[in-house]
């Protein structure tokens, strides 16, 4: 039982990890959010899920916060991206499109 | 083992930490801060298990309900619709 | 009646998951609060429709494809950042949907979110603006949307 919860607390860290290394690669603000909510959220996952199995005790507290992150942090993600594109909808999609740019060039 | 989760953990809050630093727009210093309270509170709740006090468990939980809530108000505001 | 069980049930549910090692005296504080609460939101809970047992069983389907859809774009995305090139090739489409509800639509645009290399970034009536990653892999749009739709209404029609 202990090592199924470590391997799972491990397989959180890499994903927070990912999350940082995704943000920080990425081009603009809708692939960023793309990318770290997603890995972000696994991350908080999969680590609570390990440490509800190291410590049963706690597991239904760590469960309810689980279904917390489920649910929110899309829902913070959509606002922003929402915002994003209404601010400068134009600007945004032709920047985050080089096919739409390359085939004007063209043109 | 729990050095290595720290270690991991603490490598993704100082890539995002740079990119909130250097953002090019201030949506994706939003996002990053959205980000970065996520990790933070996956720190917090390692901190929990390794000084086995589990109130720390409901800091946890606090913080991210009220990033969740500042990260939505914040994009409201920038939307214009507050 | 029925949503008045419901809230009750739920509200408990959640009081003795949050103080878990129960006592006797946590176990009664928690049936007069939430008892209180649900005598006090009635008058809400009336207007809105009475809750079935049988889309239960769809929404924890629901629940299990969309975990597993999860675990999947998660990968997919690990494998994006991790490559050095970073193949991406960004695209936002429209697509329609036929779901009535709002919270229906509210959980597919959720479910789109988490969903491989898609982001659903606005919600006009009945049109969902996705944001995709790999936006030159894309062939069906249709096919964007996934497995969620059909699972969604039959869980809410």
């Amino acid at each position: 039982m202990h090592y199924v919860g470590w391997f799972f607390v491990l397989v959180g860290a890499t994903f927070s990890f990912l999350a940082g290394l995704g943000i920080f690669r990425m081009p603009d603000v809708l692939n960023q959010s793309q990318a770290g909510t997603k890995a972000s959220t696994l991350g908080i996952l999969a680590l609570l899920v390990g440490f509800s199995f190291i410590n049963p005790n706690v597991s239904p507290k760590l469960i309810l916060m689980a279904l917390f992150f489920l649910f929110s942090s899309p829902i913070a993600s959509h606002t922003i991206c929402k915002a994003a594109l209404r601010r400068n909808k134009a600007k945004l999609i032709l920047d985050s499109n080089p096919l739409l740019k390359e085939g004007e060039a063209n043109e | 083992m729990f050095y290595v989760t720290i270690a991991l953990i603490v490598l993704g809050m100082l890539l995002s930490i740079i990119r909130l630093v250097k953002g090019d727009s201030i949506e994706s210093r939003v996002v990053a801060i959205d980000v970065l309270t996520t990790i933070t509170s996956s720190l917090i709740i390692v901190f929990a298990f390794i000084s086995d006090n589990m109130l720390l468990l409901d800091v946890a939980l606090v913080y991210g309900l009220l990033s969740f809530v500042g990260v939505v108000a914040v994009a409201r505001y920038l939307e214009g619709g507050i | 009646m029925n949503n008045f069980i419901f809230t009750f049930l739920s509200l408990f549910l959640i009081w003795s998951a949050l103080s878990y090692p129960l006592t006797n005296q946590e176990i009664i504080f928690g049936l007069i609060l939430s008892l209180f609460i649900s005598i006090l939101t009635q008058y809400y809970n009336q207007r809105s429709k009475s809750f079935k047992i049988k889309s239960l069983y769809h929404l924890i389907k629901y629940f299990i494809v969309f975990l597993i859809e999860l675990v999947k774009a998660n990968f997919n995305m690990a494998r994006i950042v991790i490559t050095p090139s970073l193949p991406i090739s960004p695209k936002i489409y429209e697509v329609k949907t036929e779901l009535k509800s709002n919270i229906a639509k509210a959980l597919l645009a959720n479910s789109i979110t988490l969903t491989p290399g898609t982001i659903s970034v606005d919600l006009e009536d009945d049109t969902i603006y996705i944001h995709v990653v790999e936006g030159t892999k894309v062939d069906d749009v249709e096919g964007l949307k996934g497995p969620f739709e059909k699972i969604l209404k039959e869980a809410f029609e």
